[in-house]
């Protein structure tokens, strides 16, 4: 995420009041990250039938700041809604890192969770953790917008929860 | 038409053209099956097309079966002119390399079945104009409909 967040949060911290500082950075930023999470504009199957519902007026996504962006260049969340073939998964992958760091991803549903139905099927893919890391799963087939809400809010508290100290700690480890 | 007006019509032009029966317990609609031989599967189109008392305008469908043994491609024909339908059925017997002449130039509506069966029954459409597959991935091996296809594990399963 840049030498600036990767080395600085190491730096400021023997500062004095630095690891204060770090986490009132740490609470706002996360704050603004977390109320203004955009997903990408991005349906595979029936599963995007409920993520329109989410995104209309009766759930209003519009309310936790979700805003469907058209570009993964201006999103952070990719919602996989829906079942992902191995046609599909290619361009999933290259969506994926087209996506702006910090970027997160919800599997929706059953098919995008680990195959689901099409488990036995020779064109599907097992769940879409095979291809790119998953934050927050979704069950149901389809879930309904209340499951789905419940995925952006369980994100929402995983993002309030990051630690730019504790992120950089972990990339300055080395490799085993 | 009837389907016995049918038959004599298509049996005048081509004799070897024979109609399957429906057999006993066998759920089918009353549509005339015949049984066309590979080679001449185009011939028979065109003709059953251009003819002004049958005149097939309309392709309903085209898949294919696999019987183990062989493979079956079925057409399924309607004229919106005399509202009377038509199918017919093509015994392909090379697994091997399975190949029969496309419609495609009679039907432009054969185009992407054309390509389907293809695609997941392995069947060459000779005089198609771009055949290669539609669903699957280009890199794919195999073709899953076959009875005998084993799917193999990639980096997805």
């Amino acid at each position: 995420m840049g030498i600036l967040l990767d080395k600085g949060p190491l730096y400021v911290e023997h500062l004095p009041g630095g690891s204060i500082f770090l986490t009132a950075a740490d609470s706002f930023i996360n704050w603004a990250r977390k109320s203004s999470i955009w997903p990408l504009t991005f349906g595979l199957a029936c599963c995007a039938i409920e993520m329109m519902a989410s995104y209309a007026s009766k759930y209003d996504f519009d309310r936790f700041g979700v805003i469907p962006r058209p570009t993964p260049r201006q999103a952070d969340l990719m919602i996989i809604a829906g079942t992902v073939t191995k046609k599909m998964a290619p361009r999933i992958e290259l969506l994926y890192h087209q996506m702006p760091e910090p970027r997160f991803v919800i599997s929706m549903g059953s098919c995008s969770n680990s195959g689901g139905p099409y488990f036995d099927a020779y064109s599907v893919c097992k769940g879409v953790d095979k291809v790119i890391p998953v934050d927050v799963y979704v069950p149901g087939c389809p879930p309904r917008p209340e499951a789905l809400q419940q995925g952006v809010l369980t994100l929402q508290r995983k993002i309030q929860a990051y630690s730019m100290l504790a992120a950089a700690k972990r990339k300055a480890e080395p490799v085993a | 038409m009837t389907s016995a007006e049918l038959l004599a019509a298509v049996q005048a032009k081509f004799p070897d053209v024979v109609e399957i029966p429906k057999t006993a317990g066998q759920v089918r609609g009353d549509e005339l099956y015949l049984a066309v031989a590979p080679a001449k599967i185009a011939e028979v189109c065109r003709f059953i097309r251009l003819d002004p008392s049958l005149s097939f305008d309309f392709l309903s469908f085209l898949t294919s079966i696999d019987w183990k043994t062989h493979f079956e491609v079925v057409y399924y024909f309607v004229s919106t002119l005399h509202h009377h339908k038509l199918v017919f059925k093509v015994k392909v017997d090379d697994r091997i390399n399975p190949e029969i002449p496309s419609v495609t130039p009679i039907w432009p509506a054969a185009d992407w079945q054309e390509r389907e069966v293809f695609d997941l029954m392995g069947i060459r459409f000779s005089g198609h104009y771009n055949m290669r597959r539609i669903l699957l991935p280009d890199d794919w091996e195999g073709f899953p409909l076959r009875k005998d296809y084993v799917a193999k594990p990639d980096r997805y399963d």
